[in-house]
């Protein structure tokens, strides 16, 4: 099966993912944009050293996974597969940083390996909640949701239209690409030449597309506005998640895990 | 190469985004002014276009490897810069959310990789100088050649800047700048061909397309010196705004602005740096404490910072399974009680 054909039904699987209704579903999609960016963005703030505060941060996602029913082993074949370039650039941390940081029983560890597990730790956090942002809200409704949140509205239907197309055009080329394969022989016929053919006959055909597109929104009156019925309300499960989940990150943030295990044991003491 | 979350500092970001906000925003207004309606759908099937030929690869002929058109660069051609730069945005917001390539804070570097640069810089400064207004085939090759290289040279070396400053790899610049630049020479070499083959086979099949959308959304210039002027203000007052919150809680923002200038966050602001010092104070004369703030990593010398005694192992592992209990039990009881709130409506009903 070629890479087309399995982002295809990816693309898909997500979208019924998104279609799906529980709690977290039902959200509005402008509460969920914002905890996800707050959430970001305390990752992002810790120092790279600091392995055990990132571990508290794990709750928002898992939660949001088990909340919204989202397969875990499905997360983590995309948290997988996009991976790479962190892994990349995070690998030679343990090479350029080898003072000696920590003992675990008695093997040192660096610096640098420290470091390359925070960096991993990061990309799980922030990809993770990435994509439970899409699976848990959809295309459609983030597009929406920003939108409310005063994105202008050309760049709001540029990707509204760009989900919807998104669609039918890779399944085209998932289309071109299989007639390709069958005319090619081993590596030949995948080269530079008949790859400008191919996407120069792709253009022709998503322009075409576009025009065809347009003449039907006109005749359905379309005048650069788009309209929807969907009405978003934020009501009190809104305020209750911004809220506690903001609470729950100044939490994480400000290491208040530990400062709290760490009162229990001062407790125990005396 | 999308840069990524988990190598990028919060200042860094903001910066980036504050950037390619500023461009994003421009572009909008110009679309307002100078578009029709008519060309709405043609970007959104343009950025479904770019997102599905970017995943159609090709053989490198003599090395094995596979590579895919960028696109930045074509749509430039095609939609004029300023939607064509709205378009990649596009593209990239969906291939951040769909594929988790990049991430959300990372997405204004992004986005100003490669969107701003080549739309904004590179087509008007250099593509448009050499095929004018005469559509050759010579001037076309060249144009896009010459046009691809350097921004993805730009664009690479972006990548680099915004990994440095961010602090978090421990790459060093030289080292990446010689590894990231030569890559990015052949993939620059590639991407102009692949962009100059497909714009002859477009212009020789329907020439309209590109005389008719070159010029109608491009009539004015990009003003370039008072983009960089905005950047430069952006990244002073960031920096600024930055610089007071790293005295309050000095961690990841302090910690790469001292990596490139040595000692310009030593300044106290006072009430706040007091009571950071008190926070700090109290969360570190507890016993047993495993994990002490980052600050006194930093101000000690590293060797003290975690030596692992059994109090702060025990206490680690107690935070990691209280940590899943906590999100587990919230998830499962929310889950069952809207499962309950299901059952008794369609039981109302």
């Amino acid at each position: 099966m070629s890479k087309l054909s399995e982002i295809f039904i990816d693309i898909s699987d997500m979208e019924k993912m998104a279609g799906r209704s529980s709690l977290v579903h039902r959200l509005d999609p402008r509460c969920k944009l914002l905890v996800t960016l707050l959430f970001t963005i305390t990752v992002v703030s810790f120092n790279r050293y600091d392995l055990m505060a990132l571990i508290p941060c794990f709750t928002y996602p898992l939660f949001l996974l088990i909340a919204a029913e989202i397969p875990f082993t499905y997360l983590m074949k995309k948290l997988v597969l996009a991976s790479i370039f962190a892994l990349m650039l995070g690998i030679v941390n343990p090479f350029f940083d080898r003072e000696t940081m920590l003992y675990l029983g008695s093997v040192p560890i660096s610096g640098g390996w420290v470091s390359f597990i925070s960096i991993m730790l990061r990309f799980a956090l922030t990809a993770s909640a990435a994509l439970l942002l899409l699976t848990t809200t959809g295309m459609y409704n983030i597009s929406r949701g920003l939108e409310k949140l005063g994105v202008p509205q050309v760049f709001v239907m540029q990707l509204f239209f760009l989900s919807r197309y998104l669609f039918l055009l890779t399944d085209e080329a998932s289309r071109l690409v299989r007639a390709r394969a069958a005319r090619s022989f081993g590596q030949r016929g995948l080269g530079l030449n008949s790859l400008s053919h191919l996407l120069s006959t792709l253009f022709m055909r998503s322009f075409d597309r576009a025009e065809n597109i347009y003449i039907a929104m006109r005749c359905r009156g379309f005048n650069g506005r788009m309209r929807s019925v969907t009405k978003f309300r934020w009501g009190g499960a809104e305020t209750i998640f911004t809220v506690s989940w903001i609470v729950f990150f100044i939490f994480f943030r400000f290491n208040g895990l530990s400062y709290v295990i760490s009162l229990y044991h001062q407790l125990n003491i005396y | 190469m999308h840069m990524a979350d988990a190598l990028i500092s919060p200042g860094v970001s903001g910066l980036m985004w504050a950037a390619s906000a500023g461009a994003l925003g421009y572009s909008v207004r110009k679309i307002n002014q100078f578009m029709d309606d008519s060309k709405i759908p043609l970007m959104g099937v343009m950025g479904a276009f770019i997102f599905a030929a970017q995943m159609i690869n090709f053989t490198i002929p003599g090395t094995g490897s596979s590579g895919h058109i960028c696109g930045s660069l074509l749509l430039a051609v095609i939609l004029g810069p300023y939607a064509a730069l709205l378009v990649i945005a596009s593209v990239l917001v969906v291939q951040a959310l769909i594929f988790a390539d990049g991430g959300l804070l990372a997405l204004g570097c992004n986005i100003f990789n490669i969107g701003v640069i080549p739309c904004l810089l590179a087509y008007p400064l250099i593509y448009r100088t050499i095929v004018c207004r005469h559509i050759t085939g010579i001037r076309l090759w060249s144009g896009s050649v010459i046009t691809a290289i350097i921004s993805l040279q730009l664009g690479a070396f972006a990548v680099v800047l915004e990994t440095l400053f961010s602090g978090i790899s421990e790459l060093p610049f030289t080292g990446f700048v010689l590894l990231m630049q030569p890559i990015h020479l052949a993939i620059g070499l590639v991407e102009g061909l692949l962009t100059a083959s497909v714009l002859i086979l477009i212009k020789n099949a329907r020439p309209e397309i590109l005389t008719e959308y070159k010029d109608n959304v491009t009539k004015q210039r990009f003003p370039i010196k008072g983009f960089i002027i905005t950047i430069i203000l952006t990244a002073l007052i960031i920096g600024g705004i930055g610089s007071w919150f790293a005295s309050a809680r000095p961690d990841g923002l302090e910690w790469s602005i001292a990596g490139v200038t040595d000692n310009e966050l030593s300044v106290p602001a006072e009430p706040l740096h007091q009571t950071a010092a008190k926070l700090q104070q109290a969360s570190s004369i507890l016993p047993g404490y495993g994990f002490k703030t980052t600050a006194e990593a930093n101000n000690e010398t590293r060797s003290g910072w975690g030596e692992v005694n059994s109090g702060s192992t025990v206490s680690g592992l107690v935070g990691i399974a209280l940590t899943l209990l906590l999100a587990a039990g919230l998830g499962i009881i929310l889950k069952q009680r809207f499962k309950q709130r299901r059952t008794v409506t369609a039981k109302g009903r």
